[in-house]
């Protein structure tokens, strides 16, 4: 069985492959508490919103060469993207968001039959959750309304799709339900919604385009989440369309 | 087929005396359903809707939300973004905040300032509510004899509403049933000049409400929220403070008064006095001075005496409840009308709601009330 090494990829995809001497440690997290002691009480209630915390992600390994201006190339590559904002680290085939480096030690020991160093570097994980490393994407033609489907959609966390509606009709008031999540929904009530449309409703930033025109003030409701590891039942209720969903799936 | 020993390949229930697996119902997140967190959206001075900030995506970008009601209604507001937050916010930008995703704003004010060019993040706004408004706009104007109705109606209608942001309902302004012999206005604030016609309507409250419609109305004196130690609150502080007590006051008008008005001297503005006698022989007699130069009316002048007097002719009662649960009820608190506390020894108070200070953040959603007359 070959170890899958360690990779390190950029805000533009670039890969960098650790050397294989380098392992990863998360540091714990967990969820916000802040308790309220009520006079007279036993106990506590816990008044907090309940979200994951951050963390850090450390990494540290040693750092072989033949000689010491080699030692210096591949110690400067590493350091090339530790410096960088925004990147992500793999590990058994997830990703973890990483926000930048806030620690870097680097170990000098004496040189045995070769120059060798050690190094431990820690990154600021500000989204805690591991993410499959390439967005899943899922499909349906709506060919009537109101339409009632479900996908079956992977991981573990709640994750926030890209909604893509490509608009077969002139489509100028749908509304779109997540029915496994409290029936969370949105609505868009755009007069320019014609046929041959797109309208992007990126529920992780919080945008929704008409082609490249911003309709926020046609859009009310709530953007929509998936809830990983079980089935999501979806309706949506409006004009002919082609629906997609681009999201990654989330792990603790 | 299975390879010889894959079935104890992951040892767990035989090592540790415990089985491991997947749950059958899985995790979910921030109980749905609930719908804990928050949305605010921001509208433009055409009312046009511009962009949103909220708990509903993943890249929230609000840390801290801070708003208060009162009785004139939405008060100050602050929001601290992480960053700029993707569409233009402008001096009197709209801001609805939206609780637990209500439908209906908890609270609607405008942003007053901004973050200066070179300030580092993190990023605040604040504001205010639309009441603060009226003091943008002057009232030059006599009136008389009319209903105080009347006056206020003309006064947001014709001086307010055409220049703020403030709207007009007329069905929001209610009857007084008293009616003003004469006031004259010149360059007065409209917030003073309301607030003159509320003292004299005796028991009316006035403000801009989360619809961004002015009222006028009678105050509230039913008991609407109830509280209970260690369910609802945390902890309550209750103060007495009886140097605040008037209980004789004498009036100053708008008029140069001759004879025939008591021992008043001769050209003084000053037209008399009352007082309230039960509040003279308990607390003794306690002197001051009051003055409303736009009336032209002793009449008018006395009633306007009397609802002062009856505020202030006894001890302030104040109290404040720290950290008010809203998870429960998800229900808005308006200051309006009055509250009932009941501390952990069962003594009740009811007091009238003055403030209720809104907290948004990872601490969850909480509220101060504070109450007194």
């Amino acid at each position: 069985m070959s170890i899958a090494k360690l990779k390190l990829i950029d805000s533009i995809g670039q890969e960098y492959t650790l050397p294989k001497t380098f392992e990863l440690r998360s540091d714990p997290t967990g969820r916000r508490t802040s308790l309220m002691e009520m006079a007279f009480t036993h106990g506590a209630k816990d008044v907090s919103d309940s979200m994951f915390m951050s963390k850090f992600i450390e990494v540290s390994g040693k750092i072989w060469a033949a000689n010491d201006a080699e030692y210096n190339v591949k110690w400067d590559a590493l350091a090339e993207h530790l410096i960088k904002d925004n990147i992500q680290i793999e590990t058994r085939g997830r990703r973890i968001n990483l926000k930048k480096v806030v620690g870097i030690t680097h170990d000098y020991p004496l040189p045995l039959a070769y120059p060798y160093g050690e190094v431990t570097i820690s990154f600021e994980a500000a989204d805690p959750f591991w993410y499959t490393a390439l967005a899943v994407q899922k499909k349906i033609i709506i060919a009537s309304s109101p339409n009632l489907f479900e996908w079956d959609i992977g991981g573990q966390m709640e994750t926030w799709p890209l909604i893509t509606i490509a608009n077969t009709n002139d489509n100028f008031d749908f509304t779109f339900i997540n029915k496994t999540d409290a029936n969370r929904t949105l609505r868009i009530i755009d007069p320019n919604a014609a046929a041959a449309t797109t309208i992007y409703i990126d529920c992780a930033a919080g945008t929704v385009l008409r082609g490249t025109t911003n309709i926020i003030s046609k859009f009310s409701g709530l953007f929509l989440r998936l809830l990983g590891g079980r089935m999501n039942e979806f309706s949506y209720t409006g004009a002919n369309c082609t629906l997609t969903m681009d999201y990654y799936n989330a792990w603790i | 087929m299975a390879r010889l020993g894959e079935k104890y390949r992951l040892h767990e229930d035989r090592l540790l005396g415990m089985s491991i697996g997947f749950p059958e119902v899985p995790y979910t997140p921030s109980e749905p359903g609930s719908l804990r967190g928050f949305k605010l959206i921001f509208y433009d001075a055409t009312d046009a809707k511009i962009g949103e900030l909220g708990s509903d995506i993943k890249t929230g970008k609000v840390s801290d939300i801070q708003f208060e009601l009162m009785p004139l209604g939405c008060g100050a507001f602050s929001f601290i973004c992480d960053d700029y937050p993707g569409f233009d916010i402008a001096y009197r930008t709209r801001v609805d905040i939206h609780p637990y995703f209500d439908d209906t704003p908890w609270f609607t004010g405008f942003v007053q300032t901004l973050p200066q060019p070179g300030k580092k993040r993190p990023y605040e706004y604040t504001g205010f509510g639309f009441f603060d408004q009226l003091d943008w706009i002057m009232v030059t104007e006599t009136y008389g004899p009319q209903d105080i109705q009347d006056i206020v109606k003309d006064i947001v209608q014709n001086i307010v509403a055409p220049d703020t942001s403030i709207i007009y309902n007329a069905a929001k302004v209610e009857n007084t049933g008293y009616t003003i012999d004469a006031i004259d206005f010149y360059l007065v604030p409209a917030k003073e000049a309301i607030q003159s016609l509320a003292d004299m309507a005796t028991g009316f409250e006035f403000g801009v409400d989360d619809s961004r419609e002015f009222y006028f109305r009678a105050k509230d004196t039913d008991v609407n929220h109830s509280f209970w130690a260690g369910k609802h609150f945390q902890e309550v502080e209750i103060m007495e403070n009886p140097y605040t007590i008037r209980n004789r006051l004498y009036i100053k008008v708008g008029l140069i008064q001759g004879e025939g008005f008591g021992y008043i001297k001769e050209g003084s503005n000053c037209i008399g006095y009352e007082e309230d006698a039960a509040s003279i022989a308990a607390y003794g007699l306690r002197e001051a001075v009051i003055t409303a130069p736009d009336v032209l009316n002793t009449d008018d002048a006395r009633e306007w005496a009397k609802d002062i007097l009856s505020v202030i002719k006894d001890p302030d009662i104040e109290a404040s409840i720290n950290s008010v649960l809203l998870d429960t009820t998800r229900t808005k608190i308006s200051a309006i009308g009055k509250a009932k506390i009941t501390t952990h020894d069962g003594t009740e108070y009811e007091l009238p709601i003055k403030k209720i200070n809104y907290s948004i953040s990872i601490s969850g959603i909480v509220g101060k009330i504070d109450l007194g007359y």
